[in-house]
Formats: C-alpha cells, sequence, structure tokens
C-alpha cells in the first residue's frame, strides 16, 4: 500500500515535471518546431474509442506507437501508448492499465501524454482493490 | 474252663517229650561214645535205652497221672497259680515286647546318633567351606572396597572440575545476560529511533505530497502564463498580419480595407479550450460524476465526451494535422443532437447536467481549424 502511494507521487511528481518540461520547450521551441502528426490509422483507433469499442481501440494503438517513435514522433508514441492504458482502464482491466501508464511515464516522461498517464495512475491507486500488487 | 484246665498237661506234655528227647539224645551220644569200644557192648546199649527210655515213660505218665491227681484236689490254688502265670506269662510278653521296643528304640538313637554324626561331619565339612568361601567374598570386597574408594576419589576430583566449569559458566551466563540487557536496550533504542525515522518518513511523504500538489498548481500556472504569452504572441503576429494586409489595402485603395477586423482565424482558440476544460475539472469531475448516471445512454454520452476531453488536453494546438483530425472527430459524432437528446429526457443530476452543458459550449460549438 505505502509502494503503491510511493509509486503515484513519484509519478504525479514526474508528471508535474513532465508538465514544466512540456512548457518549457512549448516557450523555447518555435511553433512550427513540432513535427506535424498524420496519421490515419492513429485517427481510426480513436473514432473506435469515441465508438466505445475499446478493445479493438487499444489494439490499433498498440500497432501504432511504435511506428510514430520510430518515425521520431515521441508525443504521438507516448499518447498512443497513453490511450492504450485508457482503454484498458474503461473495460475495467486496471492492472493492465496502470502497467501501461507506467510504462508513458518511464518511456516518455516529458511528453504531455506522461502527464495525464501519471495523473490517471494515481487515481487508480487511490481506489483500493483496483491495482493487483 | 476244660482247656484251661488241659494246658498245664500239654506243656508239662511237651517238657516231658523235651526232657525225654534230651535224655535221649545224650544217651545216644554216650552210648556213641562206648560204642567205639567193639561191636558187643552196642546191642546192650541199645536195650539199655530202650528200658530207660520206658523207665522214663512210665515214670512221666506216673507223674502225670499223680499230677492230674493232685490238680483235682488242689484246683483253687491251681487256678490262682494259673492266673498268677498267666499274668506272668503276659507280663513277661509286656516285657519282651519292652525290651523289643527298647532294643529297637536303641537302634533309632543308635540310627539317630549315626545320622546326627553324618550331619555334624558333613555340617562342619560346610562351616569349613562357607570359612573358605568368606574369606573369598572377605578378599573379594576388600578389594571391591578399595577399587570403590579409588573411585570415589576420582569421581571427588571429576566433581571439583565440573563444579570449576560450572562456575565459568555462571561466570560467562553472567556476562551474556549483561550482554543481553545492553542488546536489549540497544533494540529498544533503535525501535525508538526506527520510529522517528518513520515518522520523519511519513512526514516527508506528507511534504512530498504537498509538493506534488504545489508542483501541480506551479505547473498549471506557469502554463497559463505560457498559453497567455503564446495567445499574447500569436495576437501580436496576427495584429502584425493584419497591419500588412492594411497597409497593403492602403497602398491599394479604400475600396481594398475589409470591414472586420476580428475576422481573422485564431489559433489560440482550441488552447484556450483546453485552458477553460482544465480550470472547469471537466476530466477530474467526469470521473465523480460516473458513477451517479448508472449504466444508460448518458453514461454512454459521458464517456465518449471524456474521450473528446481527454484528447484535447493531449492535442498539440500547434499541429494542424491533429487539430483537423479532431474537428473531424468531433464533426462525425454528432455530439450536439446527442447531448441535447440526454439533457431533455434523461432524469440528471444537477451537477451532470451542468458537465455535459460545458462539455457541449467548450467541444460542439464554433469549430474552426487553426
Amino acid at each position: 500500500m505505502l509502494a503503491e502511494r510511493t509509486t503515484a507521487l513519484l509519478l504525479v511528481a514526474g508528471a508535474a515535471l513532465s508538465g514544466c518540461g512540456v512548457a518549457y520547450q512549448a516557450k523555447r521551441l518555435p511553433l512550427t518546431a513540432t513535427p506535424a502528426r498524420n496519421d490515419k490509422a492513429f485517427d481510426e483507433a480513436m473514432g473506435l474509442a469515441m465508438q466505445l469499442k475499446y478493445q479493438e481501440a487499444s489494439d490499433r494503438f498498440e500497432a501504432v506507437f511504435p511506428r510514430l517513435h520510430a518515425a521520431g514522433d515521441t508525443a504521438g508514441a507516448a499518447e498512443a501508448m497513453f490511450w492504450v492504458g485508457y482503454c484498458y482502464e474503461k473495460q475495467g482491466r486496471k492492472t493492465q492499465a496502470a502497467e501501461w501508464y507506467k510504462r508513458v511515464v518511464r518511456a516518455y516522461l516529458w511528453e504531455p501524454a506522461a502527464s495525464e498517464a501519471a495523473k490517471r495512475y494515481a487515481r487508480l491507486s487511490e481506489a483500493p482493490g483496483n491495482i493487483e500488487p | 474252663m476244660n482247656d484251661t484246665s488241659h494246658e498245664p498237661e500239654e506243656k508239662l506234655d511237651a517238657m516231658l517229650r523235651r526232657w525225654g528227647a534230651e535224655q535221649a539224645v545224650q544217651d545216644a551220644r554216650w552210648a556213641a561214645r562206648h560204642l567205639r569200644g567193639g561191636p558187643g557192648p552196642m546191642a546192650w546199649l541199645r536195650t539199655a535205652a530202650v528200658a530207660a527210655a520206658a523207665v522214663v515213660v512210665a515214670v512221666t505218665a506216673t507223674i502225670l497221672v499223680a499230677g492230674m491227681l493232685h490238680d483235682r484236689q488242689m484246683d483253687p490254688a491251681r487256678d490262682r497259680i494259673d492266673k498268677l502265670t498267666g499274668q506272668v506269662t503276659e507280663l513277661s510278653g509286656q516285657v519282651q515286647t519292652l525290651t523289643d521296643d527298647l532294643a529297637g528304640a536303641r537302634s533309632q538313637i543308635e540310627s539317630v546318633r549315626s545320622q546326627m554324626a553324618g550331619a555334624a561331619a558333613r555340617h562342619q565339612e560346610q562351616m569349613r567351606t562357607a570359612e573358605t568361601e568368606r574369606s573369598t567374598v572377605q578378599a573379594a570386597l576388600d578389594d571391591l572396597q578399595k577399587q570403590l574408594l579409588d573411585k570415589q576419589g576420582e569421581h571427588v576430583r571429576q566433581l571439583e572440575t565440573e563444579r570449576a566449569k560450572l562456575a565459568e559458566s555462571d561466570r560467562k551466563l553472567e556476562a551474556a545476560t549483561t550482554r543481553l540487557a545492553e542488546v536489549q536496550k540497544s533494540v529498544l533504542d533503535l525501535q525508538t529511533a526506527s520510529g522517528t525515522s518513520a515518522t520523519k518518513i511519513a512526514d516527508m511523504q506528507t511534504r512530498l505530497a504537498a509538493a506534488g500538489g504545489e508542483l501541480m498548481l506551479l505547473n498549471e500556472k506557469y502554463e497559463k502564463e505560457v498559453a497567455a504569452r503564446m495567445q499574447a504572441e500569436q495576437r501580436v503576429a496576427g495584429l502584425q498580419t493584419e497591419v500588412a494586409r492594411l497597409s497593403m489595402r492602403a497602398r491599394e485603395g479604400p475600396d481594398g480595407i475589409p470591414e472586420a477586423v476580428g475576422g481573422v482565424d485564431k489559433p489560440s482558440s482550441w488552447q484556450e479550450r483546453k485552458r477553460q476544460a482544465r480550470q472547469a475539472q471537466l476530466l477530474v469531475r467526469a470521473g465523480r460524476l460516473r458513477p451517479t448516471v448508472g449504466q444508460g445512454p448518458a453514461r454512454a454520452l459521458m464517456d465518449r465526451l471524456e474521450v473528446l476531453l481527454t484528447r484535447l488536453e493531449l492535442l498539440e494546438v500547434n499541429d494542424p494535422g491533429q487539430v483537423r483530425s479532431f474537428v473531424g472527430l468531433i464533426q462525425g459524432s454528432n455530439l450536439p443532437a446527442e447531448i441535447d437528446s440526454i439533457l431533455a429526457s434523461a432524469q440528471l443530476t444537477v451537477p451532470v447536467r451542468s458537465w455535459l452543458l460545458e462539455a457541449r459550449a467548450l467541444l460542439a460549438e464554433n469549430h474552426r481549424v487553426g
């Protein structure tokens, strides 16, 4: 219990730092520096999530994020991983969701998706019995 | 009576016969001695013997007859004599019996005496044997006593050694007890220190949690400042563009001036909505309100709106491609009509209704690609 809470706190702190990092990047980088994302598979996965077809959506996101990462779109890759965790959470698979959220924070600490993943992980760990040890 | 009266006669008769026989034997012996002298005298002797025998018989018969006659005259005394004789005979028998018994007793005494002598001899033999055995046993006992004394001495020495060891063990035990007390005191000190450390850790965790919250607040404040600066920069850029266009229009003449300066698209609009969504904490409130709406269409609508709000939270507003995809996502969902329908039909609590209206205002109105 203490370990979970400590992990959640660290993730929140990391997320806050990642938020600072995003703001820092937004402040430092030119407005056109962010690589444009034009990924049809990502949009289709989002459409499935909008239709509440979480299992299909998570499958798509899992297929998408390695490609985005390989293309240098770390923000996109982080967001795709985040959406995998999100879809698991909505299916009630809290442990898998928490695992994916942690992976986002570990792999892409400075991306906005890491901040959101940390928040959701913290909310998951707050509820008793949500995450299996 | 008759038998009794005839007994003396028979005895007398027997005595006479015995006497006659003995006399005859003596005569015969005498005759034999004289017959060794020659054959003439033998015949004389035989005749004399016969004559003598006849004389004897005649005398005897005479005596018997005279006795019988005398007995008839002396009857009372005879009876008395007979009785006395019978008593004497009986007493003689008793004496004889007693004599026999005495002889038997004497022989028994002799037998017993011989047995006692044998027993005494055996006893003496046994005494000698016992004495020998006693001497042997005494010697063995002496040896055993000596061995026991030796062993006792050895045991005493061992006991002394053990006592010394025990004293040493007691001393060590006392030292160990003292050491144990010291260790227990150290453990107690460590436990106290551990409790203090746990308190410190809990305090640090509390401070860390507070710092995390403060950090998040600072982050939000910083993001707001950054957004405001970006918005100002964008406005400056828009104004610069507008100034350039007006300058160009001015150069072209009065007819070219557009009627509305504010007609410029505002790329900061999604950024502003993002800020508003964060400020209103729509995602956090969605998590709290979801359990209150059950599993009906309102719940599905809230889930879909949560997907959009989450996507908005992660949206990179400076990426036209992302904004275009996001707008397409909203436009393809027919959300305004669906929200209106739910608001009109479902029994919703005020917080849920308010949340839906705020989401509708943010997501379903005036979409423009930045």
